[in-house]
């Protein structure tokens, strides 16, 4: 396999219960459950052995799928549907003659299995495994998704009188379909703590229960809707669904080599999203400014160009181009499209009419956008003192580095201009013969070696090298020819007319009238003489890579130098030459420097980084995109291949959504285009996938499942026509999110309980068409930011740089504002199903492990905010433990507690406090398995341990934010602190109704 | 083969009740499949399996359950090791026809060992005694000979693109058969390497999946995972919370909301009580007797794989070793015995060990590395000399659960350059491991975005020779 990614298009066929709908109708169950029980087992019992693509292909034929039934072997079909008697299966199968009987060894199958294998023929061999290969283009253009949006007319229903909203006719029409009847409303403090976690993932406070408890007005639960619309933190829930969509990280993944593993900007992408939702921005202008935010008029205010983190935020792939363009056709077309473009990357989409050239049309989209060196800046943070602070933290953090990169290249060069002529003979020494020349120079053996091997590879290309380019010539005439052709080189040299190579004027003076050297030993020592020169010469100035940083920060200062000192220069920075016009460039720095002092460079920059991530007066940059100077077309990669071009393809929109006569995009990169072509109303998609995941965060499921995929490979939608009702409403209200929000939450749909009944239960046990609301579990971040905010502490400040949320001392800020580090997503975040930032992920997990039970249980942050929560005023006011009790529900639950769970309570408390006299010590802290030696370390083990720090700085992982604060006391818990603390890990604490 | 288990949808993890009806196709179009199945096993299907971890049992009959992979990290020298060269020593020192640089004899002795009398080098003078339990494969190859990229692909078929590893694949298709410990353990020693969180992901599967990494450096029990240990209260303490905790739930239960999915979460609760115990318990090495601990030594990597033993015999369904060092780029005379040294005795004690308990057959064990080594001199040319990466030609070993003990599989050519018979590729050992373990590669499946996805992509043949 010459290349990695080898498709993500790749189809697997699974023998499961795909349930293709045509297929479906063709075979009944009856003939489903015959072939299951009886056909099936026979044929993977006896037949797969040989006849499976898994195991062999005996004779070309392929039993395990239909297809490969229905098409037969070398020998043609094996089946002729309906009759037993033509078909070659059944005279192999019961032949007695050695070379046609079938199975070859075990034979013959039984009286009754050739029975069933005959009547399954005469039934016109039903196969329901697998759906047939390939698409008929005709059909699967058909599919719903990708036909215009219709306006639906309201249905009419019999129970008229349960419609609040024209949504509810819609659902109310397929449940009375069903024979199905929707479930009476929710009371009102249920209903207010779905609100408040549907819309900002926070609860109501027990006033806000309250007051709405005791709002009898018609337009009470509108109101309450407004308020959580208009609220600040309305846009961190919302807003981080999107960031799940966006694949949002502050970090690189896999950077690739010497790279800075952080995204120091990335939160300005992700305040950017916050922002967009609290201002109700028009989706379509969200999908414009995402794309191509640099190509739009923005006006005085910048701050928009923050979307185009939507492009950037994604993984690096160890710097792979073609790897990160199409993580951005996959965030680009799951995330507004609902389409797997990127399953075309290596042939055509198997499934959608997707051709491979259409994904490559896309490529030149991306392939002509490109990356500014520095994010620019789009508003100024903080105060102006803590600006200040800024620029000092961050240019004593620099000059740092600066000096430390300096400092070693000058040494290097140093070691080697005194070492020049050994230097060279060992570069083009192989074996054992190099080391005993290094050997011989000296020197830290690692070092010198890696500076051989450094000069070793640059001698390859070093022709040109206006220094080393003459030594290069010469070292490549072979040994024996050397007095022969060695003058002719001199001459050829010291004439200097070749453009190609330029000499430097001190290289040339070392062979102008002068003989020939006789052999390469005298060129070298011609070059040692050189350098030592120079190096008396030159007074090693001020480190001339702080000259030139300086000169850099100043444009225009650089002190114009005569031609005379730019040649000595010239030479006293070989072999580590950095172009001078050139300002400090980390990479160019890292690329010289041997791999140990280079990552040691690296751990300075990221120091740099830390301030530039964290400081409070840093200012906003934006994590843009531009188009490249010379936007080009991509040629079709054949399978997926970058090394094997096929046609060059014009930068256009797919054919699925735009017809086959479709417009070239002209304008630069074709990104604006691109745009406005996926926020234009006349496309089906954009409207429907994103009306698809709002439904979703309201019902716990979108109308199609999957939220990424609308292709024909997903599930019919619930409620088709509602949902094309919906997207219709969002493109003419102006696209607003928040007016779907409404209409979704008035209606009566929305508003109903959860609670199961028989009926429903057993007709639709998956809840799809909506008989009652769905139980909701809430993710981490709400199960976290709950924690902070019914204990009082959480801090509702909106926006800013990341923090650490997952350690102590504990932040108080939003779970939204943690720093993801997808190369090293915490074990807890895992453990919690927080979406994984290497895709585009419209739909969490929702699993059930112990470990997320530990958290609750264990966890310092659970009793930190226990401990919080009993000092809250409510708890002071409260005169007896029943009042107490009382106030805790409220809390809590945002609910009044039953008289029996007053009583319950109380009796743990009464329980716990009896045992307080014999209670346990607390267990020492971090008890380490009983009396284990540690282990006498291997020495790869503690080189192992060694390499620890310089591993993980090298991929970013083990970047620690630390935040400021106290640890929580490891004292014993009071009995109102171990019951408040079980009223946190309860079920009712985690899930809404 | 039963066709009850012919239904592998189903015996998939169900993750949520709606999930169940996702993945296995029966959106809302195919409410017929439950009235075929008939509602009984719908409700079961759906209320029962909301644990993810939740043990099945695979399509075909399997003799292996679990397994310890011992990752060879850093690219073992294959002709030093398993894959005897005496070709080589003809042309010592002389470049080889068709390849660049000079022959690199190895400078270690292979004689026969065991019954079967397999060549192992005298590097691993103890495991060899143990080559009639192993199939060696001496074909292996690989895609790219750089070590992060090829580590990560050898544990998740993958070059670039997030993937699930081979063990979150093992543990979806298998789950676990103990619920109070992970179902897949990563056992380190010391710094964790760049590629080893990729290596024990579980990418778009659920995150119940994912390898637990242990640093067995520091075998702190409140390391092992975190919040295992509780700073505030004793176990008897907690056992009395919990109880609490659990009549609050039936209350919500019987007046507010019944669901399955909040009888899984009660469930959860008492894994986690007992995880606490029995977790620090498994990787309590102390509590074995002493003539164990001594069989195994007391390094490091002893204790290591000591570990691996106890959590398998827990029912821990994968346990991958990472036993690194093999980058002997140069002085493997000098290098590669010390390195061998540390792992001959302690992997030997542990097939030993598995095989007096009857583990052995029921224990898939692996070692091998990422890729092999060029049978000529490290390109930089290092006074003592050692080998440079090499993609094309390595081995790797198998015992225990259901594989032919005492086998050669395939060859490289006669200097060992590269594989040339029978060749194994990656995605074909994935394919062998996951057919030892009772599944067809091609149709242990997850579907994420309309495509099912598979360890060994579209590629892959089951080494049906190497199987007993």
């Amino acid at each position: 396999m010459a290349q990695s990614f080898r498709c993500a298009g790749a189809l697997i066929f699974s023998v499961g219960f795909i349930f293709i709908p045509a297929l479906h109708a063709e075979i009944s169950k009856e003939q489903q459950a015959f072939f299951r029980e009886r056909i099936e087992p026979v044929l993977s019992d006896n037949c797969y052995k040989c006849h499976s693509p898994a195991q062999k292909v005996k004779g070309g034929l392929a039993l395990d799928s239909r297809e490969g039934i229905l098409k037969g072997g070398d020998d043609g079909k094996i089946i002729v549907a309906g009759h037993p008697s033509d078909s070659m299966l059944l005279e192999r199968l019961a032949s007695k003659d050695p070379d046609e009987k079938m199975p070859p060894k075990d034979g013959p199958l039984s009286a009754q299995q050739l029975a069933d294998i005959t009547e399954w023929v005469k039934m016109g061999a039903p196969d329901p495994r697998s759906a047939p290969a390939g698409y008929d283009t005709a059909s699967a253009k058909a599919h719903w998704s990708w036909q215009p949006l219709r306006n639906q007319p309201v249905p009419a229903v019999k129970d008229a009188v349960w419609c609040k909203t024209p949504v509810d006719n819609f659902i109310e029409a397929k449940l009375e379909t069903a024979g199905l009847a929707p479930s009476a409303p929710a009371d009102r403090s249920t209903l207010i703590r779905r609100a408040y976690y549907d819309l900002i993932g926070l609860p109501p406070m027990p006033w806000e229960v309250q007051a709405f408890i005791d709002d009898k007005t018609p337009k009470a639960w509108e109101k309450v809707i407004d308020h959580l619309l208009a609220s600040p933190h309305y846009g961190e829930r919302w807003g981080r669904y999107w960031l799940d969509v966006a694949r949002y990280s502050d970090t690189k993944g896999d950077p690739g080599k010497k790279q800075n593993p952080l995204y120091v900007d990335a939160w300005t992408y992700r305040d950017y999203v916050i922002d967009s939702f609290n201002k109700d921005k028009p989706y379509d202008r969200f999908i414009l400014e995402q794309l191509a935010a640099d190509k739009l008029n923005l006006g005085p205010d910048k701050s928009a160009l923050a979307a185009l983190g939507f492009i950037t935020v994604g993984d690096r792939f160890n710097g792979n181009r073609n790897d990160v363009i199409n993580d951005e056709i996959d965030v680009v077309s799951k995330g507004f499209l609902g389409l797997t473009v990127t399953c075309a990357r290596c042939h055509d989409h198997k499934f959608d009419p997707i051709p491979q050239k259409d994904y490559y049309s896309l490529h030149g989209i991306f392939a002509s956008t490109v990356e500014p060196k520095d994010d620019p800046v789009i508003a100024g943070e903080g105060t102006p003192a803590e600006y200040q602070a800024y620029v000092h933290d961050r240019d004593v953090a620099l000059n740092e580095a600066k000096k430390f990169a300096s400092n070693s290249l000058d040494e290097i060069r140093h070691d080697f201009r005194e070492h020049a002529a050994a230097f060279l003979l060992a570069s083009r020494a192989d074996g054992p013969d190099r080391v005993k020349l290094i050997k011989d120079i000296g020197g830290p053996p690692k070092i010198m070696q890696q500076l051989a091997q450094a000069l070793g590879r640059r001698l390859n290309f070093a022709r040109r090298d206006p220094v080393l380019g003459p030594w290069a010539r010469y070292a490549e005439i072979p040994a024996a020819d050397f007095a022969e052709k060695a003058p002719e080189l001199t001459a050829e040299i010291v004439a200097a007319n070749d453009p190609r190579f330029q000499v430097n004027s001190l290289v040339l003076s070392m062979f102008r009238n002068k003989s020939a050297p006789k052999d390469l030993q005298e060129v070298a020592s011609r070059y040692q003489e050189l350098f030592i020169q120079v190096d008396k010469t030159v007074e090693p100035p001020k480190p001339a890579l702080l000259a030139m940083a300086s000169a850099a920060a100043v444009p225009g200062a650089l002190a114009p130098i005569s031609a005379g000192q730019r040649d000595l220069e010239e030479v006293r920075l070989t072999p580590l030459r950095l172009d001078p016009e050139k300002e400090f460039d980390e990479k160019e720095i890292a690329q010289k420097l041997p791999p140990r002092l280079a990552i040691q460079f690296q751990q300075k920059l990221s120091a740099v980084s830390k301030v530039e991530l964290t400081h409070p007066g840093a200012p906003k940059r934006a994590m843009v995109v531009e188009d490249a100077a010379k936007p080009q077309n991509s040629p079709v990669f054949i399978r997926g291949e970058a090394t094997s071009k096929g046609d060059i393809v014009p930068r256009r929109f797919l054919e699925i959504l735009s017809g086959p006569n479709r417009p070239e995009f002209k304008e630069g990169s074709g990104r604006l285009e691109l745009a406005q072509a996926i926020a234009s109303p006349a496309n089906p998609l954009t409207a429907r996938v994103m009306i698809n995941r709002i439904w979703e965060h309201h019902f716990g499921d979108g109308f199609v499942i999957t939220p990424d995929d609308l292709g024909t490979q997903s599930g019919p939608p619930s409620h088709p026509e509602l949902l094309d009702y919906l997207a219709t409403r969002f493109v003419q209200s102006g696209w607003s999110i928040k007016a779907i929000h409404k209409l979704i939450m008035l209606s009566a749909a929305y508003q109903q309980s959860s609670e199961t009944n028989p009926a429903g239960a057993s007709a639709d046990p998956g809840n799809r068409l909506l008989w009652r609301y769905n139980i909701r579990r809430l993710e981490f971040e709400p199960v976290r930011d709950s924690l902070l905010y019914i204990s009082g502490r959480l801090d509702l400040t909106v926006g800013g740089h990341p923090v650490n949320i997952l350690s102590e001392p504990y932040s108080l800020r939003r779970s939204v504002y943690g720093f993801v580090d997808r190369g090293n997503l915490p074990e807890m975040m895992n453990q919690f199903d927080f979406a994984n930032p290497g895709m585009p992920l419209g739909k969490r997990h929702e699993t059930t492990v112990p470990q997320q039970a530990l958290f609750m249980m264990n966890s310092p942050l659970m009793i930190e905010v226990v401990r919080a929560l009993l000092k809250r005023p409510e708890m002071a006011r409260a005169k007896t433990d029943a009042q107490r009790v009382h106030a805790l529900y409220w809390m809590v639950y945002q609910r009044q507690p039953k008289p029996a769970e007053i009583e319950l309570g109380i009796g743990f408390l009464k329980a716990v406090e009896a045992e307080k006299s014999h209670e346990a010590p607390l267990p020492p802290p971090s008890a380490k398995p009983a009396d284990l030696p540690p282990g006498k370390m291997t020495k790869e083990q503690l080189i192992a341990m060694r390499k620890e720090k310089f591993q993980e700085m090298r991929k970013g992982g083990g970047f620690q934010l630390q935040n400021e604060g106290e640890k929580v006391a490891r004292t014993p818990l009071t009995p109102w602190e171990k019951y408040t603390h079980a009223l946190l890990m309860a079920n009712e604490a985690v899930y809404y109704n | 083969m039963n066709p009850a288990e012919h239904r592998p949808n189903f015996a998939d993890p169900i993750v949520t009740r709606r999930d169940f009806l996702q993945r296995t196709g029966m959106g809302f179009g195919a409410l017929s499949l439950a009235s075929l199945l008939g509602p009984e096993f719908l409700a079961d299907a759906a209320m029962g399996s909301t644990n993810p971890l939740a043990p099945k049992t695979p399509p075909f009959p399997a003799k292996a359950k679990h397994v310890i992979h011992i990752f060879a990290e850093g690219a073992p020298s294959h002709v030093d090791t398993w894959d005897p060269k005496p070709e080589l020593e003809k042309w010592a020192g002389k470049e080889l026809p068709g390849l660049r640089g000079s022959a690199f004899p190895s400078p270690f002795k292979f004689s026969k060992r065991g019954k079967s009398g397999i060549e192992v080098s005298e590097v691993f003078p103890k495991l060899g005694e143990h080559v009639d339990e192993m199939a060696i494969v001496r074909s292996m190859y690989t895609d790219i000979p750089a070590h992060e990229v090829a580590q990560v692909f050898m544990n998740t078929g993958s070059l670039r693109q997030p993937r699930p590893s081979l063990g979150s694949w093992v543990t979806y298709g298998l789950g676990s058969e103990n619920q109070n410990m992970p179902g897949f353990v990563v056992l380190r020693s010391g710094g964790s390497k760049p590629s080893m969180t990729a290596c024990c992901q579980s990418a778009f599967l659920p995150g119940a999946y994912q390898g637990t990494m242990i640093n067995t450096a520091h075998l702190r029990s409140d390391e092992i995972i975190e919040n295992i240990h509780n700073p505030f209260m004793g176990l008897p303490e907690q056992r009395e919370q919990l109880d609490f905790v659990h009549k609050l739930n039936e209350v919500h239960a019987a007046k507010l909301q019944k669901d399955a999915q909040l009888e899984a979460r009660l469930e959860a609760f008492e894994m986690a009580f007992k995880m606490q115990t029995e977790a620090s318990d498994a990787f309590d090495i102390s509590k074995e007797p002493l003539n164990v601990r001594e069989m195994y030594g007391t390094s490091a990597q002893g204790n290591q794989l000591l570990i691996a033993r106890r959590l398998v015999e827990r029912g821990v369904r994968f346990v991958q070793v990472w036993a690194g060092g093999w980058d002997n780029h140069n002085d493997i005379e000098g290098n590669l015995p010390k390195r061998a040294e540390e792992i001959d005795g302690p992997v030997s004690a542990l097939l030993a060990d598995l095989k007096q308990r009857g583990l052995l057959e029921s224990t898939l064990v692996i070692w091998g590395g990422e890729f092999g080594r060029t049978v000529t001199y490290d390109r930089n040319g290092n006074e003592k000399p050692g080998r440079d990466h090499n993609n094309k030609a390595f081995s790797t070993w198998l015992a225990g659960g259901g594989v032919k003990g005492g086998h050669v599989y395939g060859a490289t050519d006669e200097f060992g350059s590269k594989a040339v018979e029978n060749k194994v590729h990656v995605h074909d050992l994935h394919a062998t491991i996951l057919a030892l373990l009772g599944f067809d590669h091609t149709k242990l499946t997850y579907r994420v975005n309309g495509r099912d996805f598979r360890l060994t992509d579209v590629a892959g043949n089951v080494v049906r020779d190497i199987i007993a």
